[in-house]
């Protein structure tokens, strides 16, 4: 019966939506996400306990950055006994928008800890740069 | 009397955070109902947010498994005190995490703890504990006398 209350997923969600309509995210609580922008590049950390690497894909198209996968159940006994379940999520599907001005072949992705951090450089014609006068 | 100047962030983000509390103290409620308080959560009003967790009794052992992904092991505690397991810690903020210019931050951070009170007495030396792909498993065998025991009665 436990459901679980996505609390950045949904009124922080709305706000960051009005607050940083930078960045575009599908409006979707899972996985959570933090996007984080860097003079030369984003990076995108999301949380997948239990995600194993060949089960995660991760795709950039057009200027989106697409996270998405499954999560296999674990085994158990047939007769075990389930107290309490909430670790439900199977599927997931997560986009985040970055724009095209970025170095789609540089892209690197590691997951580590049940914690995927993607790391997508911006095009050496988007960096900050500094003009000297003369 | 001074003025303060009104934050609206500041203020919603306090009315989520107490909506956050109730959703909590309902779920408990319910499962408390539902499970005829065998299983108790009692962790309503000591964290900053609420690991999944999935127990599972087997014939030996009870399976507590915790979603804690990017949690430090050295950043978790779990103590058992008289049928009560608790689980408690603190997800820290990567420090390189700290800089930037961030566009979203969904992602909990800061302590949380949970605890359940276990049907039946456990092997308190025999606990076991592995964290591996942001999962947190702990494995409780029984004690001897929780065991389910097969008796044969004999049809005279």
């Amino acid at each position: 019966m436990l459901v679980r209350f996505d609390y950045p997923g949904t009124l922080e969600g709305l706000l960051d939506e009005f607050f940083a309509p930078a960045v575009q995210t599908s409006f979707q609580g899972y996985p959570a996400i933090d996007v984080a922008e860097h003079e030369n590049e984003w990076t995108v950390v999301a949380e997948l306990p239990g995600v194993k690497k060949e089960d995660l894909k991760i795709k950039f198209e057009n200027g989106v950055l697409t996270i998405s996968g499954e999560r296999k159940p674990y085994e158990l006994p047939q007769d075990a006994r389930i107290w309490l379940n909430e670790m439900r999520v199977r599927q997931f599907s997560r986009s985040i928008s970055l724009g095209a001005e970025v170095d789609a072949d540089r892209i690197s992705a590691e997951l580590q800890n049940g914690m995927l951090k993607v790391v997508v450089p911006k095009a050496e014609y988007a960096r900050p740069r500094t003009i000297e006068v003369k | 009397m001074s003025l303060i100047r009104w934050n609206p962030t500041r203020e919603l983000t306090g009315w989520t955070n107490d909506l956050f509390n109730m959703q909590r103290e309902i779920n408990r409620v319910f499962d408390n109902f539902f499970r005829g308080g065998v299983l108790a959560d009692e962790s309503f009003g000591l964290s900053y947010w609420t690991p999944a967790v999935d127990i599972t009794e087997l014939d030996n052992e009870y399976v507590v498994k915790v979603e804690l992904p990017g949690v430090s092991k050295d950043d978790v505690k779990i103590t058992l005190e008289s049928n009560i397991l608790t689980i408690r810690g603190e997800k820290k903020q990567e420090k390189e995490a700290k800089e930037g210019n961030y566009h979203r931050i969904e992602r909990s951070y800061g302590s949380f703890q949970r605890s359940f009170t276990l049907p039946t007495t456990v092997k308190n030396d025999k606990i076991d504990a592995v964290y591996k792909d942001g999962i947190l498993t702990i494995t409780l065998p029984k004690a001897e006398e929780a065991k389910p025991k097969q008796i044969e009665v004999k049809v005279k």
